[in-house]
């Protein structure tokens, strides 16, 4: 590997020129983000910073792996219709009160957001909830900003359930028990202290007439249901890739081989009678809606950030942040928690998170080893999870609400979210500062 | 074969000020699933079509573009509720319906194969425009397609 002995400082200077740079644009949201990412890592290659074995390996194929799985599962199980199902179903418990509905699917989004990728829920919550709200003749905002909040809040519940976690999981090689072990509980305390303000801002507008709600109760859940093998198989898969992550420490078996193992058998299944001709276009199907966008922008950006470390620019940071902060660690948890929250809110948090790993990881010997930095990575994934909820830039979710949003005629401006959801994610921050406090320091 | 060798050079219109009850009950009784929108002026604005009133009696989830709603066999439907969508609608002017993908056009002078890829991709009738005005001047549907052929 190019080491700083032969590069010295200008392989420092050039990493963190091209990943600042290439930060920056990502920011100003004038290109794609994949593009510049896999830019920057091509730029960082030419510029012999790295050369093309170093940066590959500095892609982590775990966290790609697991996202591609999952990816290609959901995309499966939604064509039986079964998410429909669930949120009507869900709907119809609460005799369709507008605000028994307002629970209900904000509880089936942060369940489904723990379970699967949070962009993936809400594509398949919006527009039953569009649906819905539109039967029960109120406003769908309301109904959508309380699942863009859900599906964040419910995202951190798990390893699985938002980028950042399967990353933190995947680097730095903590199972997926732990993350349900130490998050669930803060993040169900979150959820039922974030409905409360919810309710009291939304209890007198929400109200719907006996017909509209009799229209609603009329739907018929089962018919959402259009192929009940492919059910079946899709929730066959699903439990046993759950169980998969759930037994990970017993069986040794890393996330993205459960989660590509799964894909794989589910593809199996859902193509075993079909002819070589169908199975051509189904699996093509399912292989084209797989958010490859994503998957670059990870790819690139690993590059980008192993480009920081191999030349030493991590570390030096590191020791910055340990100076700063003096090595208390109460003290660099907490501005670990509430930094990751505030940047999160304007910036992508999967960047921040990937740079932050590494610098995390090197501060092992400052707070007595590995078990020593356990609430720093409890920290960094409240903080980027639930900091994203802030502004409506600040996690992926939030602007594919908004873009449906849009498009239903419904649209979720800037400023007007920021005033009701900015103070949210403050509270929300503040009860993982309690939590933290209270169980870690 | 040009265009104008087959178009229909005193097409059935609407003005871009009349209002959708209206509009839908030429679509009705003139039995046709497209009717060319032209302003004051006779420039050409648009297709008033089927879909403009189908968009009003599916749910807003149905026609999101993308990661719409894909089947609504689950849904409770009323006649009664469909007659309101209408009648709520009736009153505005048609101008409020037109959409972006209304606007493809060919000219007299445009090939009759330019005017079968529009009406493949975009429905029954095609509106022929002057180059210069984008005034109406014609229509080319399916059915004087066909009959060219005979």
């Amino acid at each position: 590997m190019h080491g700083e002995t032969a590069y010295g400082w200008s392989a420092a200077w050039l990493a963190t020129g091209v990943f600042v740079g290439t930060y920056a644009l990502v920011i100003s949201d004038k290109l794609n983000r994949a593009v510049l990412a896999l830019l920057g890592a091509a730029l960082l290659i030419l510029c012999g910073v790295l050369n093309q074995e170093a940066a590959i390996r500095g892609i982590d194929f775990n966290t790609i792996g697991l996202l591609l799985g999952m990816m290609l599962i959901v995309n499966i199980t939604a064509k039986s219709g079964v998410f429909q199902y669930v949120a009507i179903w869900s709907a119809k418990r609460v005799n369709a009160q507008p605000l028994g509905v307002l629970f209900m699917l904000s509880m089936v989004t942060a369940l489904l957001s723990a379970l699967l990728d949070n962009v993936t829920t809400v594509l398949l919550v919006v527009p039953v909830t569009l649906l819905i709200t539109e039967e029960l003749k109120v406003k769908a905002y309301p109904y959508l900003i309380a699942e863009v909040l859900c599906s964040n809040i419910g995202g951190t519940a798990t390893l699985i359930g938002d980028p950042p976690n399967i990353m933190i999981g995947s680097l730095v090689g903590i199972p997926f028990n732990d993350f349900i072990y130490h998050l669930t509980p803060v993040v169900i305390v979150v959820l039922l202290v974030s409905a409360v303000p919810f309710y009291f801002l939304w209890r007198t507008e929400l109200v719907a007439s006996e017909k509209a709600r009799r229209r609603v109760m009329e739907f018929e859940e089962r018919e959402a249901i259009h192929d009940w093998r492919l059910l079946r198989q899709a929730l066959f898969v699903l439990a046993l890739v759950l169980t998969g992550f759930f037994t990970s420490r017993l069986t040794h078996l890393e996330p993205a081989t459960v989660s590509m193992g799964g894909a794989a058998l589910l593809l199996l299944l859902d193509n075993f009678r079909k002819s070589a001709e169908e199975q051509g276009a189904s699996v093509q199907k399912a292989f084209a809606e797989v958010e490859w966008v994503t998957l670059m922008f990870f790819a690139g950006l690993f590059i980008l950030v192993h480009g920081l470390e191999a030349s030493g620019v991590i570390r030096a940071m590191a020791e910055k942040l340990l100076a700063a902060t003096q090595g208390d660690r109460t003290v660099t948890v907490l501005a670990v928690l509430w930094g990751s929250a505030f940047l999160s809110a304007f910036i992508d948090n999967i960047p921040f998170v990937a740079a932050m790993i590494p610098l995390i990881k090197s501060m092992a010997p400052a707070f007595g080893g590995e078990q020593g930095l356990m609430p720093l990575w409890w920290a960094l994934s409240l903080g980027a999870c639930l900091g994203g909820n802030g502004t409506l830039v600040g996690a992926s979710a939030n602007l594919v609400v908004a873009g449906l949003a849009e498009r239903a005629g419904q649209p979720i401006k800037f400023v007007p979210y920021l005033k009701s959801c900015f103070g949210l994610m403050i509270l929300s921050i503040l009860v993982c500062h309690v939590y933290i406090y209270w169980r870690y320091l | 074969m040009k265009v104008a060798e087959i178009m229909n050079r005193a097409p059935l219109s609407l003005r871009d000020d009349e209002t959708f009850g209206s509009a839908f009950e030429r679509l009705r009784d003139a039995q046709v699933t497209t009717i060319p929108v032209v302003d004051a002026d006779g420039v050409y604005e648009g297709i008033f079509d089927l879909k403009d009133i189908w968009r009003l009696l599916l749910p807003r989830a149905a026609h999101l573009n993308r990661n719409s709603i894909e089947d609504l066999s689950f849904v409770s439907s009323s006649l009664d509720r469909m007659k309101d969508e209408i009648s709520e609608a009736a009153p505005l002017p048609i101008r409020q319906f037109l959409t972006a993908d209304d606007l493809p056009v060919v000219y007299a002078d445009s090939p009759v194969q330019q005017a079968i890829l529009l009406i493949d991709k975009y429905g029954e009738t095609v509106a022929v425009v002057d180059r210069q005005t984008r005034k109406l001047v014609g229509t080319v549907s399916a059915w004087q397609i066909l009959d060219a052929l005979r």
